[in-house]
Parts: structure tokens; sequence; C-alpha cells
């Protein structure tokens, strides 16, 4: 960085990392249910909860997204131009697929409501969802049965909104930092944990029971993180060989002015500790205890536990490492557009 | 149509910071707003060092990242290869300001839409030198046609081997430095 000049944080501050880690969130959470629905049918709990917090997620990233657009904000008409204006560009794709998920998303959500009535007892609803969830118009049937490939279509769209929002500061060839193949996929990796992470967390907050069967999610959400600390460590080791601007951007993180929030907010709170509880609650989980009791039954006592009786103390434990997942989320995207050089352009002699 | 450039002799360049103010009064900037930003770079092994004074604006790179990533299509390559920006197209999503490798542009506080030096579009069109060239004292600034073998500017780009800055990035500026 020469005196006088800006950095890239400076420009994309924390609303463009709150927007991209709320969208990929979202990407996560319906991805999540989307796995539920097909492999654990009868989970239902989990899978309404990914389809149920995966609209608002988006809709807010997009406020807060539009919000800091301000010329956009102010001249709405504007944002018309990213239909037809430069298809080419990354973000006016990113548009096309917002508009295709944000919908698909809030639709799988009502379908998800339809099916919480239905399993209620269909009781009475308030703004008379009732009546409409039980006789709907003939060609809104669709909207309240569910359909099976627009679920799919949600779920291609899902992807594509993780990974558009990791390829748009990767396309940033000024930023050295950011453009190189490894961001992206810690984006998107990053996106699915957090993903899951607030799907188990609402899951877990609606009915504690299921927590005996979030064995296979651990499995997969502890994957991803180890994933993603390798990919850290990948990410930090070619840009410290790598270009100049990311040698520093590299030095910012793992001992400059960035130092402190990296190690303690991304690594050990947002990573390391909820992998940690993660892997111990599996574990437990396979060995036939009740997670959230897990921990106050003696070492060696393998006798599984009634679900009733969970301990308020330990439950909230792990709803404490799903939050610090999900704020692990933001920091990463956070501290990585902080950490941003713009290259290096004067003369050397 | 010709395809404006510049080159710009660090040879010459005093430092005196005249083709900023210029450009300031040309545009209209605030005093804290600069559309050419001056840098500063040592050279040379003690005890045979000096320093250099860079002035770096848009480049208006022939392959210019901020045109390809803007999604509204507001900025644009003009006439003779100029790059401009539609302000009634801008949303203010700012997503040139970051792909510009140069720094070049800066943000307009009151309408909230990106900025910088536009070549002095108007005064070109009507066969004037941009302000910045008119005001340099010490003449290290050239503007003129890349495509007329004949223009002084092609002239002492050869003559001076001038180059642009890190063309390896693959923007084609259109600004010759000679260091
Ligand atoms: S120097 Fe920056 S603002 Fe100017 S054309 Fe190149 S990328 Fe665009």
């Amino acid at each position: 960085m020469y005196p006088g000049q800006i950095m890239p944080g400076q420009i994309w501050g924390w609303i463009i990392a709150l927007y991209l880690f709320l969208a990929g969130m979202s990407a996560g959470a319906y991805t999540t249910a989307y796995l539920s629905q097909r492999l654990y049918p009868h989970l239902k709990v989990i899978r309404w909860s990914g389809y149920i917090v995966a609209p608002p997620l988006v809709i807010i990233g997009l406020v807060t997204l539009m919000i800091d657009a301000e010329a956009g904000f102010f001249h709405p008409w504007r944002f018309f131009f990213l239909y037809i204006g430069n298809p080419s560009s990354i973000m006016a794709i990113g548009v096309y697929i917002l508009t295709l998920f944000t919908p698909l998303a809030l639709y799988r959500a009502v379908v998800s409501l339809a099916e919480i009535w239905r399993d209620g007892g269909e009781k009475k609803w308030p703004l008379g969802l009732d009546r409409f969830f039980a006789r709907p118009p003939e060609w809104l049937r669709w909207f309240v049965e569910g359909r099976g490939w627009i679920d799919f279509l949600g779920l291609v769209m899902a992807v594509a909104t993780a990974t558009y929002t990791a390829l748009l500061i990767g396309n940033i060839h000024a930023v050295p930092f950011w453009n190189n193949s490894i961001l992206p996929v810690l984006f998107v990796v990053s996106a699915f944990s957090t993903g899951i992470a607030i799907t188990l967390f609402t899951a877990t907050a609606w009915d504690p029971k299921v927590q005996e069967h979030y064995a296979p999610y651990l499995a997969l959400s502890t994957s991803l993180k180890g994933l993603e600390l390798f990919l850290l460590f990948a990410l930090l080791y070619f840009s410290w060989y790598g270009d100049q601007a990311a040698k520093a951007s590299t030095a910012d993180l793992l001992w400059g002015r960035l130092a402190l929030p990296f190690w303690i907010l991304l690594v050990v709170l947002g990573l390391a500790l909820p992998l940690r509880y993660e892997l111990q609650e599996r574990k437990h989980l396979l060995a036939g205890h009740v997670p959230a009791l897990a921990a106050s039954v003696p070492a060696g006592d393998k006798r599984p536990v009634d679900a009733g009786s969970l301990s308020p103390r330990l439950f909230a434990t792990s709803q404490i490492m799903h939050l610090f997942a999900i704020v692990g989320g933001f920091v990463l995207r956070y501290l990585i557009l902080l950490a941003g050089h713009f290259v290096y352009f004067l003369p050397t002699w | 149509m010709a395809r404006y450039g510049m080159l710009i002799d660090l040879t010459k360049c005093a430092g005196c910071m005249a083709c900023t103010v210029s450009c300031q009064l040309q545009n209209d900037l605030p005093p804290e707003v600069h559309f050419i930003k001056f840098y500063q770079q040592e050279y040379g092994t003690f005890p045979v060092v000096s320093l250099v004074n860079i002035p770096v604006q848009c480049q208006h790179c022939e392959k210019p990242p901020c045109v390809y990533n803007c999604p509204t299509g507001a900025s644009y390559i003009a006439d003779g290869g100029v790059v401009l920006l539609n302000e009634s197209k801008c949303i203010g999503c700012k997503y040139c300001m970051t792909s510009c490798p140069y720094n070049a542009r800066v943000l307009n506080e009151e309408t909230h839409t990106p900025m910088k030096c536009i070549f002095c579009f108007d005064h070109v069109k009507e066969g004037e030198q941009p302000m910045c060239v008119q005001t340099c004292l010490g003449e290290a600034r050239v503007f003129g046609d890349l495509d007329d073998p004949e223009s002084e500017l092609n002239k002492q780009i050869n003559e001076k081997k001038a180059r642009p800055l890190r063309p390896d990035l693959g923007t084609k500026p259109k600004i010759f430095y000679v260091w």
C-alpha cells in the first residue's frame, strides 16, 4: 500500500461482507434442508428450519446491499439496468441468479408452512392461511403441495448463489489476495458450513429432541470446517509466496493489524472451537448418548440416556457453538475484505 | 477515430502537482479529491539514491476491468478509447473501484457515484489538450493519438522507450511512463 492510496476494504466494507455472508448462509441453509428432505425425510423439523430461514436471510442481504449501493437506493429505477446493462458482468449474473433463487426459496418456505400446518393437525392459522392450505385454488395447488423438480431447481440456484458470491470477489484482479482459485472454494465451503449451523441452531431451538439425529449433519459440518481450516491455510500459504500485495495481506492477517480478530474470532472461536465441540458431540451421539446430556455422563458410561432429560445448560453450549460458527462465517468474509491490498503498480528500478 | 493516449516523463516531472490542481479546477473537485494522485518511489542503492514523483490517474485501459465488471453498463468505452461513466445508469455498487488496479476512481460523496479522470473529453473533442497537459510546466506530459504514427506522442514513446505501468495485468493501459 502506498501512502494516500485507499484500501479495497475501505471501498467494500462490512456491509458487503454481511451481504456475502447472508447470501451464502441462505444458500447453505437451503442446501441443508434439501439434503435432509432427500436423505432423512422423517427429520421434518430440520428440513423446515432450513427452508424457512433461507428466504429471510437472502432478502435481508439484498436489502443491505441496496442500501449500500446509495446511488441506486436514491434512484431505484437504475436497478433496472442490472438486467440489461452488461450481462457478462459477474454482478449482473448474480442478479439473475438471485432473481431466481429468492422466489424459489420463498416458494419452498410456503410449502414448508403447509407441511407444518398439516403435520400440526390442520389447526386454525392466522391470515386465513389454514383455508388456503386446505383448499388452494386449482391453479395454485403446486404452491401448497410442493413439486420435487421445483425444489431441485431451488437447489441448483442455491449452489449458484453460493458460487457467485465467491466469484464476485475472486474476479477482482486488482486485489491478488482475492483473485486466486482458493478463495472461491473457501467461500463456498464456508457458505455451506454456516448454512448447516443456522439450520441446526433453528431446529434445536424449535425442538431440542431432534439433536438425537444430528450425527450425519455433524459429520458433514465437521468435514466442512476441517476443509475450511485447510483452505484458509492454503490461501495464506500461496499468498505469502505469491504477489507482493498478497504477501502484505497475509502479513496483516497473521501478525499484522488484523491478527487479533483473525486468530481469536476466526480461527479459535469461529472454526476450531465449534469443530472440536461438534466432533465430541458426534462421538457421543454415535455412542448412543443424547448430545446435550453427553458431557454430564461420566466417562466410560455408555448407557443410552433419556432424551426427555436434557440439561438446559449443556443445551445452551451446543447452541452457542452454532452461533460461534455462524459469526465466524461473517468474520471470515469481513477479514478477507479488510485484508485485501491493491496490486503495486509503481515503476521499480 | 483516434485512440487517445498520454506520455508522462517522470524524469521531467518536478512533483509540483500543478496538474492535480488544474484538474481539480477543471472538474470542480473539492480540495481533498484528486483525479491525479501523486506517489513517491525511492530507487538506487545507498549512496546513489533518488526519489521520483509519480502522478497516476485513470490509465484509460483498452481492456478496462472497471468496464467489464460494471453490472449496469454505466462505465463504458467512449469514442477515442476514453473510459467514461454514465451517471444516470450508475447504482453506486463500487465494483469498478475495487476492480481498478490503478486506484484511479474516487467516490463522489454527493451523487454516491464514482468519478475519475476523463481525459478532459469535452476539450479533446474540440481539438484541445487535456487540462493537465496544458498546465504542466516541465512539459512532462504529452497527449495525442496512439494510432497516428506521426504524432508527437508516438515519437516520444519510441524515442524514450516509454512503458505503461504493470502491463502484465493485461488491462492495456494507454498512459506511458518514462522512467
Ligand atoms: S485505470 Fe482504472 S478506471 Fe481507468 S480504465 Fe483502467 S481500470 Fe478503469
